[in-house]
């Protein structure tokens, strides 16, 4: 098979029907363009989701129980940025003649201030300060027990009993969180208990599973250790719902655009069926025939697929610098509880699933053309053509 | 030689059966210009199409070279009509996204000709049949006489043993028709190429080594 010879009249044929090969190309091209930004749209979408949930609070992978012989600078391997050290102690809050069992939450609030988003969901008060005696409330908490900002209220940790300031009320929007927990500095005198939790943070790009890996791997024997994809299984699965979305957006589109490129580019091979018959005439096999046809399609929707890549990912940077701002419709929403400025992030799957998936309905668009050819006598082509 | 015997063929058209070659029988000899002259519907595309292998008789035998084309696979007869044939259809059907000198090529690329010998051959056909000046123009913006011109050059571009012409003067005026057979007879009688001609222009006929009358899907005479 002479394929050189059926690619140039390929080339050929294309160029010269350029104007349905333009609108073919242009129609092609506007398609996977507005995919490749949509996927990145999503992926920046998704990313926002993972920041603001794990950089709220818990980090990219969190220790639950670890020991005290484990310390936080054994866990700062080359790409974790920050390893926050919590200690968790049942108490109980008794404010005059209200109280409130809840687990309190010791921290160092400079480095929560520093890697955390935490500290940004204070809605009266202030944050914590590193050393004081001073507790920062959920919400919930301080209406029970009637409690504002600069009042003293006796924290109950076992057997001892602290003055604790109130500094501020948080609501973070995670229930987790703004039920159960309130805060305060680890100060002198607290007695801390065995064990600790860590909230680890990782540098950005870091592979979770290579990153669990590797701590699994350092001998420190720690089971408590979960990545986020563990941790939060809602926020998974969200993930994972919104992956199958714009897959079937992928999908459908491209079912959509590739039926409309089947449909004229069946009427432009019909339109020029008799040249196809007169190659059968000189002893072009049907396969070739079927090779020529599948070749111009194959062509036109590598070379539209080329320029539709280009145009998303021109869109994915002109729309990235600025990011696009969804607080207005994510004001109540969790996940979204720190900052909803979504930045479009072009990855191999959002430049390369709607190209790879439009050959693929091209040879199925391809196969209708080659059918009509096929289908017919040399002789009933060449007459009736 | 070209032999064909008792060729007959039969279309369905709905419940009915059109009979449009009825026991057909001639001889071609090799090199010679066989001229079958009828009117529209006498059956000579049908005829040219089973001599071709574009189409296949009920019944009877279409021998070329030795070759029974009617008993071949499709793929023989595909590779048959690659090496041993050449076409002009009536209205030249050159390949219009193809230059004249691509549409040229074709057969010779297709046939796997070396590219010295492709270009050498090209250059001798354009030449010949006086299309040098309109080389790489493209078909639309050929004369009727030059698109012509260039199918005959497709036609026998690669050595084919028969060239098979349907109508080739019917578009053409006859000063245009006349010039395009006389270079056609000139050159097949050169390169030893066996033609037959289907056409109702009897302008033709003093070329012709062989003319055949066809009606109703039968020979009704035969001159040498």
């Amino acid at each position: 098979m002479n394929f050189s010879l059926w690619l140039r009249t390929a080339v050929a044929f294309l160029v010269v029907n350029r104007r349905t090969t333009f609108i073919l190309c242009f129609l092609i091209s506007v398609a996977i363009g507005t995919l490749v930004f949509i996927i990145s749209l999503a992926n920046g979408i998704s990313d926002i989701m993972i920041t603001n949930s794990t950089g709220m609070y818990s980090g990219q992978i969190s220790g639950g129980n670890l020991p005290s012989r484990i310390s936080p600078e054994d866990l700062k391997k080359p790409f974790v940025t920050a390893v926050l050290q919590r200690f968790r102690l049942p108490a109980t809050l008794i404010r005059q003649d209200r109280e409130r069992p809840l687990d309190l939450v010791a921290i160092y609030p400079d480095q929560e201030k520093a890697h955390s988003f935490f500290y940004k969901k204070v809605i009266a008060g202030r944050f914590l300060l590193k050393g004081q005696k001073e507790i920062l409330l959920n919400l919930e908490t301080a209406e029970r027990i009637g409690s504002q900002p600069g009042d003293t209220i006796i924290g109950q940790i076992g057997d001892h009993q602290y003055e604790l300031k109130v500094a501020g009320i948080f609501q973070t929007g995670v229930d987790s969180l703004d039920r159960a927990l309130a805060f305060c500095p680890v100060f002198e005198g607290l007695i801390l208990p065995e064990t600790w939790q860590a909230a680890i943070f990782l540098k950005a790009g870091t592979d979770l599973s290579s990153a669990m890996r590797e701590f699994s791997r350092s001998g420190l024997k720690m089971d408590g250790l979960k990545p986020w994809t563990q941790s939060m299984p809602d926020l998974t699965q969200l993930l994972e719902l919104n992956d199958i979305c714009v897959n079937i957006l992928v999908f459908i589109v491209l079912g959509v655009v590739s039926l409309g490129c089947a449909g004229s580019f069946a009427i432009f091979v019909v339109s020029r069926i008799k040249e196809y018959g007169v190659l059968r005439a000189m002893g072009v096999t049907g396969l070739e025939t079927g090779i020529l046809i599948c070749l111009q399609v194959v062509l036109m929707n590598v070379i539209a697929s080329a320029v539709g890549v280009l145009a998303g990912m021109l869109a994915v940077w002109s729309v990235g610098r600025a990011g696009i701002d969804l607080s207005v419709w994510t004001s109540h929403n969790r996940y979204f509880a720190a900052t909803a400025l979504i930045f479009p992030r072009l990855s191999i799957g959002a430049a390369g699933i709607p190209p790879a998936v439009l050959l693929g309905f091209c040879f199925i668009a391809a196969a209708w053309p080659v059918w009509l050819v096929a289908s017919q006598k040399t002789c009933d082509i060449i007459s009736k053509g | 030689m070209i032999q064909l015997k008792n060729l007959s063929k039969i279309y369905a058209r709905g419940k009915a059966a059109v009979t449009v070659l009825s026991d057909v029988s001639f001889s071609v000899k090799n090199g010679n210009l066989a001229l079958i002259l009828g009117k529209s519907g006498s059956g000579k595309t049908t005829l040219l199409n089973c001599i071709g292998g574009l189409d296949l008789p009920q019944k009877g035998s279409v021998n070329c070279f030795g070759i029974r084309v009617d008993k071949l696979s499709g793929r023989k007869r595909n590779n048959f009509r690659r090496k041993q044939l050449g076409f002009v259809f009536q209205s030249g059907n050159l390949i219009t996204s193809l230059s004249a000198r691509r549409n040229i090529e074709f057969p010779l690329i297709l046939n796997k000709y070396a590219s010295a010998q492709i270009q050498d051959r090209v250059a001798f056909l354009l030449n010949r049949l006086d299309l040098e000046d309109v080389a790489d123009a493209m078909p639309s913006s050929l004369s009727r006489g030059q698109a012509q011109r260039v199918a005959f050059a497709r036609g026998v571009a690669h050595g084919p043993g028969l060239l098979l012409a349907d109508e080739p003067t019917a578009s053409l005026d006859t000063r245009t028709g006349l010039e395009l057979i006389r270079l056609m007879h000139a050159l097949s009688k050169e390169e030893k190429i066996t033609m037959i001609v289907a056409t109702h222009d009897k302008e033709i006929i003093p070329f012709a080594d062989l003319i055949l009358h066809l009606s109703d899907g039968r020979i009704k005479g035969e001159n040498e």
